[in-house]
């Protein structure tokens, strides 16, 4: 499952989920990290770890099984968070989310089916760092779909507005004129 | 000053080397490392394309897994 461009369709903007959420999701890795050298340091003290990394002994010979599944798991992590991509065409809206590493889902829609658009930034961090999800409302069969923690959710809003502007040929400006009282 | 040694000695115990068990278990490790370094690198290699330089994830990666397969192997 890949994304194939139209003919004459060209990427504008393309952006992942905001750092910090997989920063976030990075503090249980380096719990994991620091766990053994925390559980050695209680059993023996500073002075004799030396002596179990220098010869074969099975507590480097675990504590190598243990970084190694670490390791693996958090790239796995890695690759669930960076290939969430969400991706803005000059014909579409592209959102692929991967979930784990046998779950994919790519959601498109075509940016003249675009009813409305909205960003949304909920809670302390979110407002403090910018990022929010936005919601991508179609004419299609999945009548909505959500862009989750997106970095500047405002900006994103405002680029799918502009070229949904663009698609259907009308400007993005919308120009409020006040009626004058007679 | 009697003779201190006891009238009886203790069973001794002879406890199987832990070696082959570990070279199991390093193999298992090895098999399952493999599987995943795999899938992950296939994941790499088609879809992330699109957005990083993906010979340098896996590089990362891969050196990152023969360190502790090394580490490991050290250890038996």
């Amino acid at each position: 499952m890949d994304v194939t461009l139209e003919l004459g369709e060209e990427i504008l903007e393309r952006k992942h989920k905001h750092w910090f959420v997989f920063a976030m999701k990075s503090i249980l890795f380096v719990i994991l990290v620091l766990l053994p050298l925390i559980v050695l340091f209680l059993v023996s003290g500073v002075s004799h770890i030396q002596t179990y990394i220098d010869g074969s002994s099975p507590v480097l010979f675990f504590a190598g099984l243990w970084y190694l599944a670490v390791w693996i798991f958090f790239f796995i992590k890695w690759t669930d968070y960076y290939l969430d991509v969400f991706i803005l065409t000059n014909k579409r809206v592209i959102y692929i989310s991967q979930k784990g590493l046998f779950s994919r889902r790519i959601s498109s829609t075509r940016l003249d089916r675009v009813q409305d658009v909205s960003a949304e930034v909920s809670g302390m961090m979110p407002t403090f760092l910018n990022y929010g999800n936005v919601h991508v409302q179609t004419a299609g069969e999945t009548q909505e779909f959500v862009l989750h923690d997106l970095p500047d959710p405002d900006f994103i809003k405002n680029k799918i507005l502009a070229q949904y502007g663009a698609a259907v040929r009308i400007p993005a400006e919308v120009v409020i004129t006040e009626k004058k009282p007679e | 000053m009697g003779n201190t040694s006891l009238p009886f000695s203790f069973p001794t115990i002879s406890l199987p080397s832990a070696e082959p068990l570990l070279s199991g278990i390093f193999f298992v490790a090895l098999i399952l490392t493999v599987i995943f370094s795999a899938i992950l690198i296939y994941h790499w290699v088609r879809y992330g394309k699109h957005v990083l330089h993906t010979r340098v994830v896996i590089s990362i990666y891969l050196v990152g897994v023969l360190l502790f397969l090394s580490m490991m192997r050290l250890g038996i």
